[in-house]
């Protein structure tokens, strides 16, 4: 019975096949080529892919084992399923007093991104030498080894001519190990180098609360204590910060507390507000100041925090100056000279003109606002605050919690509770002569000119000025970069203007990329490495605050990497470090090995035992009893590690009431804060403080200069040209820009306000697009004066009419296949900041992303 | 079948499989080698695959240079951007073009239940095709072992095994996968070896099918 085809005797199908491979050429077959496998008889096995192992059966019980989320910066504590080494469920850990068990969409979509198939899994190198928008890099797999050899030569090379400060750091998505990487392996190479992404994330939002409370950092919003919210251009039930913790005690706010967004758009906050105001983009501030007027008019701030009139009677009255003597302050400073140089002549009426708001509206909000009394939240997201001139905005807005005495108060905003985290240990006696002269040159981003003041916390010049670095690469000013290392970052497509990144990255010749996903960052890259992915595969630990607490929650390698995946911030640098001692520059290895086990008091080593000792060392004051100073206790490592989490005391309201770090240690409406800051910066360039704000863009000079006021927006375009002003916003579902390649985004993306699955469209109001001719699902190019990009029309009433509205996160030209239409070439949809001007709030350094350009709609 | 076609049927299929799945590792300088190699017992096996022989060894000889091949592997099966055919059973299987799906814990116990395990220098996931391609190797080299020992009751495990694994996992997904790499391979040699495996792996099943069809008792299939 013949069943299949039999194996053939040696015959004439053999020797035609001999002879066909002999005459085209073909080397001998070598000696190595399965050899063992000729064998006539017998088959020798010759395994490669696999190992004789113990039978042993499958784990079948799963785990939920801690760690932590970065989908977006709210740094939710979570759990993992793992089930056989395999992640397949994510869920808040209970543990934490600021998320608890609640999760957001985001979480989910990060077991998407893990398994991946289109992740880098093992190091690649390009070998296409031309690089551009059009080059493709062909990138083929190296060895571990062959990739840290060639960077370790391309820095000593750089050590060598004296010129250590041409190497660059880029920093997109960070843990707290970032010190490492991103610190301590650029000084001790020797470059000032180290360039974050903060400037393009929200730093202006942090500026009103540190130059009228001292405080640098975001906020926590005390939502279940208050009676009254206004929110300002954020949307914390879709992004950034604590989305989990808002979600999930919504509910209970909507039914105690009357909500206001403020917001060109409807986004899914103001959905389940109370009132929404579709505010002119731009004109926050003019709000905020109506708002403002209309508490002091009306006699609604908080006597306990500001303090009264001495004799008893409001004297502030519209369009009247006040003498300064006549009020008594508690714990604020200003509040008269604020009314008098930004708040007496700004009335709703003015405001009305402004914002597009109904009078009454504002009237009632206001005065509903100040009725709350300190049970009350003005709420500052980026939208008022990352704009040119934005900086004041968040200073008018923010200061609005110090009329009503909300600050660091029940129901009002808070600051971070304590945490007791430690530093690494300092690194300067590691530095050697060329060290400490390469990372004493001016850094590539411009920060601290005499246009740039960049004032972070008070200290002129020290603010990233992240997307002018690609200006700095470009123009080689003040000197070109050689070497390059970024991780997780992707600043051509997620600052404005990006094909001036495109230019500058494609300049750079050495640029090594770590990343889980290859971007259109990698595309430039001389280098890709394959990163840990931070929820599943990385050791770390980040720090949040909300609801009352602060955590402090660790990563952990919950499975075991995908391919060859390292971890970016500890497990690099160390191996980078042992090559580099390898040609005789040993200073960052000796350094890292200073960080030891603090059980054992070991050095590591190796770059697996270093990734966990630099954990251990940070957070060694959180688990070892024997330094415990507040908050959680934990009897050991083990314990806070299958904890994962570390939560703070409760918040304690009013500790900071004239215990400020401001210059007068009140809540300063008069900044003697910023005034400080302003004239050391005009003092470093021998001039006002006037010239600084001419040149910096602002429209205050004199005195107005250090109060909360009110600035015109600054929008590029004519508005005949360019009719429509463009308004960017956030998705539910964008992981900081890296979700796009997940199916689940693109299915589920309608959970954004107007949008739509598997498209990426602009909302427009019906009223604009009966006037443009347009319908849903036209084809469309938005056209701004520095560039354009293509999506799909949608109608909607949810945007004030005049602007269009558009979700940022799709539009990657590469990225995976399901990111981009066409890989390589056709994007799904468009970037947002394609069409966004690389302009810039030059105060604290922030790139601006909202009423920073006016567009116009083609039909393609 | 006599016993010494049968063994050497096994022997000769255990060959190509392990063949097929060396050529899908990054090339170095054994490809050649393995793929001048893979013509011939492919050849001998299966006359049908001689287009595609012939692309491979075209693919060889002509102008595709090392790096030509290097990089038409990377962009077809290793990135680091999008993956034009991901060499994954669960990309196939699963329904959610990712990877570690429950196929691929299938796949791992059927590697655990035969004794094996990844190897510590192989860090692709389970179901990569080269090691899918190996494990019926393992299992086609094993039958030939039991055919050798005259252990019939060994080699009907082992065809059963084979049997089986083809038609839940392997089997299941090549075609889609080769149909892939046909479509998207810049080099001849990816377009032959893709063709040369779509070939073969249809052959097995075809194998199995006649198999399984076989009046009972007639023949060694009985599944485990």
């Amino acid at each position: 019975m013949k069943q299949v085809e039999p194996l053939k005797a040696e015959g004439a199908s053999k020797r035609k096949h001999d002879s066909r491979f002999t005459r085209r050429g073909f080397l001998k077959v070598s000696a190595a080529a399965g050899a063992a496998l000729a064998l006539e008889r017998g088959l020798s096995l010759e395994l490669r892919a696999f190992a004789q192992a113990d039978r042993r059966p499958a784990d079948e019980t799963g785990r939920w084992i801690p760690s932590t989320c970065q989908g977006c910066t709210s740094w939710c504590s979570k759990e993992v399923y793992v089930l056989d080494g395999r992640a397949v469920k994510v869920r808040g850990n209970k543990r934490s007093k600021v998320n608890g068990a609640a999760s957001c969409p985001r979480a989910h979509l990060a077991l998407q991104q893990v398994y991946d198939p289109d992740r880098v899994k093992v190091p690649m190198k390009r070998t296409n030498p031309k690089k551009g928008r059009n080059e493709d890099p062909r990138f083929v797999p190296i060895s571990w080894d062959e990739a840290l050899t060639t960077i370790a030569d391309r820095i000593m090379a750089l050590r060598q001519k004296g010129e250590p400060h041409k190497y660059m750091l880029m920093r997109g998505r960070y843990t707290y190990m970032r010190d490492i990487l991103y610190d301590a392996m650029t000084k001790i190479i020797g470059s000032p180098n180290n360039i974050s992404h903060s400037a393009i994330c929200a730093e202006a939002e942090k500026f009103g609360p540190f130059y009228t409370e001292g405080y640098w950092d975001y906020r926590q919003y005390d939502v279940l204590n208050t009676k009254y919210i206004i929110i300002w251009g954020a949307d914390p039930l879709a992004a950034n910060r604590q989305v989990s913790y808002y979600s999930s005690v919504w509910g209970d706010i909507v039914g105690k507390a009357t909500i206001v967004v403020v917001e060109p758009r409807l986004s899914a906050t103001a959905a389940k507000a109370d009132e929404w105001l579709p505010i002119h983009p731009g004109q926050d501030g003019a709000l905020a100041s109506a708002i403002a007027h209309v508490l002091l008019t009306q006699g609604l701030w908080s006597r306990e925090f500001v303090g009264d009139f001495k004799e008893g009677k409001n004297l502030f009255v519209a369009g009247q100056e006040v003498d300064p003597e006549s009020f008594e302050e508690k714990h604020t400073h200003g509040i008269v000279k604020f009314w008098n140089l930004a708040l007496k002549d700004r009335t709703p009426e003015w405001a009305a003109e402004r914002t597009g708001l109904p009078v009454e509206q504002i009237v009632r909000v206001a005065t509903d606002y100040g009725k709350a009394g300190s049970q009350s939240i003005s709420w500052v997201g980026g939208g008022p605050v990352m704009q040119v001139r934005g900086a004041y905005a968040s200073m008018i807005c923010h200061c609005l919690n110090g009329i009503t005495g909300a600050c660091d108060n029940l129901g009002g905003t808070l600051v971070n509770n304590k945490e007791y985290t430690s530093h690494f240990p300092k690194w300067d006696d590691f530095m050697d002569e060329t060290a400490k002269k390469g990372s004493k040159m001016a850094k590539i981003d411009h920060r601290g000119r005499k246009d740039f003041p960049c004032i972070n916390a008070g200290k002129p010049g020290t603010a990233v000025v992240t997307n002018r670095a690609a200006d700095g690469i470009l123009n080689a000013d003040p000197y070109d970069i050689q070497v390059a290392i970024a991780y997780m970052n992707n600043f051509n497509f997620s600052a404005t203007q990006p094909e001036r990144w495109n230019q500058a990255l494609a300049k750079i010749p050495f640029l090594v990329h770590i990343t889980t996903h290859a971007s259109e960052f990698s595309w430039f890259a001389d280098i890709v490495l394959p990163d840990t992915h931070h929820l599943f595969e990385k050791w770390g630990w980040v720090k949040s605050a909300g609801n009352g607490f602060r955590h402090v929650t660790l990563m952990q390698p919950v499975i075991k990497p995908l391919g060859e995946a390292k971890i970016d911030e500890t497990e690099i640098p160390w191996l980078i470090a042992q090559k580099l001692a390898e040609r005789g520059f040993d200073n960052l290895l000796r350094y890292f090995k200073t960080i030891k086990d603090p059980e054992t008091g070991r050095e590591p080593a190796d770059e697996k035992e270093f990734a966990l000792f630099c954990v251990k060392h940070t957070t060694q004051n959180l688990w070892d009893p024997s330094k415990y100073q507040g908050g959680d206790k934990f009897n050991g490592w083990e314990e806070f590690r299958q904890a994962g989490v570390w939560n703070s005391a409760p918040y304690p309201y009013r500790k900071r009431w004239s215990q400020m770090n401001t210059v007068t240690k009140k809540f300063e409406f008069y900044s003697e804060t910023l005034k400080a800051a302003l004239e050391e910066h005009a003092k470093k360039h021998n001039t006002t403080v006037d010239d600084i704000l001419e040149v910096s863009g602002y429209q205050a000079r004199g005195e107005l200069a250090f109060v909360p006021h009110y600035e015109e927006p600054s929008t590029l375009g004519d508005p005949k040209e360019y009719p429509l002003l463009f308004v960017d916003h956030k998705s539910r579902l964008n992981r900081e820009g890296r979700s796009a390649n997940c199916t689940w985004y693109q299915e589920f993306k309608d959970v954004d306000p107007g949008d739509s699955a598997w498209d990426d469209v602009a909302k427009i109001n019906p009223l604009d697009a009966a006037k443009l001719g347009l319908k849903n699902g036209d084809k469309i190019r938005i056209v701004s004066p520095t560039g354009k990009l293509e999506c799909t029309a949608k109608l909607w009433e949810g945007v004030r009419p005049g602007t269009v509205a558009k979700c940022y996160g799709q539009g990657h030209w590469v990225y995976g296949r399901v990111a981009s239409k066409v890989f390589g070439k056709i994007p799904r949809g468009g970037n947002n900041n394609e069409v966004i001007p690389a302009v810039y709030d030059r105060l604290s350094g922030s790139t601006v992303r909202h009423a920073a350009t006016r567009v116009r709609i083609e039909k393609i | 079948m006599k016993d010494l076609e049968k063994q050497a049927e096994a022997r000769a299929r255990a060959v190509v499989y392990k063949l097929l799945a060396d050529c899908y590792y990054p090339p170095d300088e054994r490809t050649r080698g393995q793929a001048e190699r893979l013509g011939r017992e492919l050849g001998d096996l299966l006359p049908e695959a001689e287009p595609a022989i012939d692309l491979l060894a075209a693919g060889l000889a002509a102008s595709e240079g090392a790096e030509e091949l290097a990089v038409d592997h990377a962009r077809l099966f290793v990135g680091p951007f999008a993956l034009l055919a991901p060499p994954y059973g669960s990309v196939y299987l699963d329904g959610e073009s990712r990877l570690m799906g429950d196929s691929t814990q299938e796949v791992e116990t059927w590697y655990r239940d035969a004794g094996l395990e990844l190897a510590a220098g192989f860090t692709a996931t389970a179901d990569h095709v080269a090691a899918e391609l190996e494990f019926m190797y393992f299992l086609a080299a094993k039958e030939h072992e039991a055919l050798q020992a005259a252990d019939a009751a060994s080699a009907a495990h082992f065809r059963g095994k084979q049997r089986a694994f083809l038609n839940r996992h392997l089997g299941a997904w090549v075609p889609d996968f080769t149909r892939n790499v046909e479509a998207q391979a810049r080099t001849l040699f990816y377009r032959g070896l893709a063709t040369a495996t779509r070939l073969f792996v249809e052959r097995e099943a075809l194998h199995w099918t006649r198999a399984d069809s076989a009046p009972v008792g007639g023949g060694d299939e009985a599944l485990p």
